[in-house]
């Protein structure tokens, strides 16, 4: 059994890599990094949701929207400190997630994919309506600008590590287990016990607390917040693109699917309108020849897993 | 006081009615067999027990409290346990972890190590494959895993659906003396099936459906095969 210390070699490189990246590396750099970091967090939680609990939501941007405003609105009218207030918003979008699961629970399949891109765009237009947070103007997160690009670095490095972490772990424990046996077959798991609301409520609310967490420093990067953009499917879409090229359903999907996303955004940044026909047609390409994703395909055919969530 | 007994129980699918008033008792540490062609309204009947299905009106009472709208978690909880028809075993889950997956309860949880090693001996045959995918057995051995997920949760009373469906003389033979042996450390065992025959002989009592009524019930050893014809196929 070779395969362990490599996998923590490895793990350790990586890290290593990540962690020093501020101090070697140029100012861009880190800011791409920053951005891999972070859909790799949003990734990770849109594919607990989709890949582990069959809940196919296309309004994490919800989360993210709330997120933003509630570090714009809190560091800015109230003076609290802005990594506090990062925080704040994942508490936020935990219980925006509590309110509406009474009704999107209620939906299955494709109806809560409309369900939640709904309340996602109804959100968009209330603050886009509200004065509050300056209708459709947006709001410079002024606060932000004082911040050390590194700070700002660290903080999604300790949110993307710590949310792979946590969905690995989440898998190897008995939730886990009772959400795999879900997804195998629902009415049987539901008469070996499984309560089936208490699994998907779970990590309904685990993925708000961290989109949400992953939100606030998003926009400490980006600084402007407007609503319609904070609120826009085209986050979900970004989500929808990585995890299905990585590969759904699997822990290592999503990060290796938002290096590829992140670079190719870099890339592509100039030529605007075909960047989408490029992402579109990447998408269709990986659907077609590896429908599981990079990942799941190499998985299968190699049978090496970075991180095995499985149980010998 | 029975076990659990189910009272004038009526349920729905819909607009159409599979049960009408069906009432069935089962006495603690007895075998009891339910019986019925296809269609009968014995799928139905589980259903309803375990609480998948809703019952419209009756009631159903186990060990003294009424489970009738409960959610099946509970029902689980409780001590009641379904092997269901089909096996329904997991496909992307591991012999082992289909059986950790039994005990989810809390209570079962705890002692799940222990209850895990007397499943192996009560079935050997599961411990060498323990590390393979639980779709990969055979079909006897699929259904033992079955039996084995569903005594995980440390269950006192067990339903068995249709354990004889697909399978040959043989291995329904190692099965039969499986269920004997879990009714003799205490359980309380219903049979559903259609191998009417087999299920008679190791019953104490017997139930058969037809229609979705109760069309006859008694002691196997008073029934004779005359009657039970007629209540099976309504002839």
């Amino acid at each position: 059994m070779t395969a362990k210390p490599i996998r923590l070699t490895f793990i350790v490189i990586l890290l290593a890599f990540l962690v020093t990246m501020p101090l070697w590396a140029s100012r861009y750099a880190v800011n791409v990094g920053l951005l891999v970091c972070l859909y790799v967090t949003l990734a990770s939680m849109w594919n607990l949701l989709a890949g582990y609990s069959g809940m196919v939501s296309l309004g994490q941007q919800m989360f993210i929207g709330l997120g933003g405003y509630t570090l714009a609105v809190s560091s800015m009218y109230f003076g609290v400190p802005v990594y506090l207030s990062v925080l704040f918003g994942g508490f936020i979008s935990v219980f925006l997630a509590v309110l509406i699961s009474v009704s999107v629970f209620r939906m299955k399949g494709v109806y809560f994919a409309i369900g939640t891109w709904v309340i996602a765009e109804a959100l968009g237009i209330c603050f886009s309506n509200w004065g509050y947070v300056k209708y459709g103007m947006g709001m410079f997160i002024q606060p932000a600008y004082k911040l050390s690009m590194s700070g700002v670095y660290y903080a999604g490095l300790i949110l993307c590590v710590s949310s792979v972490a946590l969905v690995f772990l989440l898998l190897r424990s008995n939730l886990g287990l009772a959400l795999m046996a879900i997804r195998d077959d629902d009415q049987a798991s539901e008469t070996l016990g499984v309560n089936i609301f208490r699994c998907k409520f779970i990590c309904f609310l685990l993925s708000a607390f961290i989109t949400g967490l992953a939100a606030g420093v998003l926009y400490l990067n980006a600084i402007f917040i407007q609503p319609f953009e904070a609120f826009g499917i085209s986050w979900t879409v970004n989500l929808l693109f990585i995890v299905i090229i990585g590969g759904i359903g699997t822990v290592e999907g999503p990060i290796l699917g938002a290096i590829i996303f992140v670079l190719l955004q870099q890339f592509l940044s100039e030529y605007v309108g075909y960047n989408l026909i490029i992402f579109g047609g990447i998408t269709i390409g990986v659907i077609f020849f590896a429908p599981r994703g990079l990942v799941g395909t190499l998985q299968m055919k190699t049978g090496w897993e970075l991180f095995p969530v499985r149980r010998q | 006081m029975p076990l659990l007994e189910m009272k004038d129980v009526d349920t729905f699918y819909g607009e159409l009615q599979a049960l009408f008033k069906v009432s069935i008792e089962v006495d603690r540490g007895r075998i009891v067999s339910v019986l019925g062609a296809n269609g009968a309204g014995k799928s139905t009947l589980l259903k309803s027990i375990s609480g998948l299905l809703e019952t419209r009106s009756g009631n159903i009472v186990f060990d003294g409290k009424r489970i009738d709208g409960l959610p099946p978690h509970d029902i689980v909880d409780l001590g009641l346990s379904l092997v269901p028809e089909g096996r329904k075993i997991f496909s992307s889950l591991t012999v082992r972890e289909n059986l950790m997956i039994g005990s989810y309860t809390p209570k079962a949880r705890k002692q799940s190590h222990k209850t895990l090693k007397g499943i192996l001996k009560l079935f050997p045959s599961l411990h060498a494959r323990i590390s393979q995918k639980g779709t990969d057995l055979s079909g006897g051995e699929q259904q033992m895993l079955a039996i084995g997920r569903a005594l995980m949760s440390r269950p006192r009373f067990i339903i068995f659906d249709e354990i004889s469906l697909g399978l040959s003389p043989l291995v329904v033979k190692e099965l039969y003396r499986a269920v004997k042996k879990i009714n003799q450390e205490g359980m309380t065992v219903v049979l559903v099936e259609q191998d009417v025959k087999r299920s008679l002989k190791v019953a104490d009592f017997a139930y058969i459906l037809q229609e979705g009524k109760v069309t006859l019930q008694g002691n196997p050893r008073h029934l004779t095969e005359e009657t039970v014809k007629r209540a099976y196929f309504g002839l």
